[in-house]
């Protein structure tokens, strides 16, 4: 059986009313709503949407991939910006 | 501003790109990809005072491989790793101060670093539209791309850039 603790918190009027009318319309303990609608909460929570998953592993087409392994040996003469950028104190 | 990886106790409720899936993302989903997950790691720019994010950007492990490759990489490989820029943004109250170059400074040299200790070819950063110029000033050019595993969202521009270039900038 599970062990049982007592929380506290602050809630608005409006939530108060939603839970008690609730409570009453279905009989539910409000311990037991509370403790089903904070799982459901911190369950949703653990989903990443698909949407926000981060691609792992992308496919070029063939110019692209040509670019990509050239410059791999050639390196390309880096912009002025980019110098600037990633050495500030040189200029 | 000191960039460093994120942290539990950084506030992240209302930071406002003008994006916002990526403010959602940063409040909602950064630290458990990065927490419990280890999908990726976001490296935020966090106000002294306020604790309050200021701008942020997420980086992954990432490869990238062609369907029909007319040449092969270094080495006879058919992927090539690289680290994925897979997010980057400026609260709209901090954007116009520079932050956005100090992110992808702070970016390239991880990646550099991670060159070094285990391997990494080259930055790819998915570039929205309006962004696409801003990456491309620092070298970062366009890809056509085929596919993409592991999302659904709707691609923006993928952009790379060749570590070797980023160590030749170091001069």
């Amino acid at each position: 059986m599970a062990d049982y603790v007592q929380i506290s918190a602050q809630i608005s009027e409006a939530t108060r009313s939603r839970l008690d009318q609730y409570a009453r319309e279905t009989g539910l303990k409000k311990g037991r709503l509370i403790e089903d609608a904070i799982q459901a909460h911190l369950d949703a929570l653990d989903e990443v949407p698909v949407e926000y998953l981060i691609p792992h592993r992308v496919v070029v087409d063939t110019e692209s991939w040509e670019r990509i392994v050239a410059e791999m040996d050639r390196p390309v003469e880096p912009t002025l910006a980019l110098r600037r950028l990633m050495r500030p104190d040189a200029d | 501003m000191p960039i460093r990886s994120l942290e539990r106790s950084d506030a992240r409720e209302g930071f406002s790109c003008g994006e916002p899936s990526l403010d959602l993302f940063l409040e909602r989903y950064a630290w458990q990809n990065q927490a419990r997950y280890r999908l990726g790691v976001t490296y935020v720019a966090v106000d002294d005072a306020t604790r309050r994010v200021t701008g942020y950007f997420t980086l992954a492990a990432a490869s990238i491989a062609c369907d029909e490759p007319s040449v092969r990489p270094p080495g006879g490989y058919a992927e090539v790793p690289c680290i994925r820029i897979a997010r980057l943004a400026v609260d709209q109250r901090a954007q116009g101060m520079g932050l956005g170059s100090e992110l992808v400074h702070a970016a390239l040299a991880i990646a550099l670093a991670e060159s070094e200790r285990v391997g990494c070819a080259g930055v790819i950063v998915d570039a929205l539209p309006e962004a696409v110029g801003f990456y491309e000033r620092f070298e970062f050019s366009p890809m056509g791309v085929v596919a993409v595993t592991g999302a659904k969202r709707p691609r923006p521009t993928l952009t790379w850039l060749g570590i070797g270039t980023v160590r030749r900038a170091m001069g």
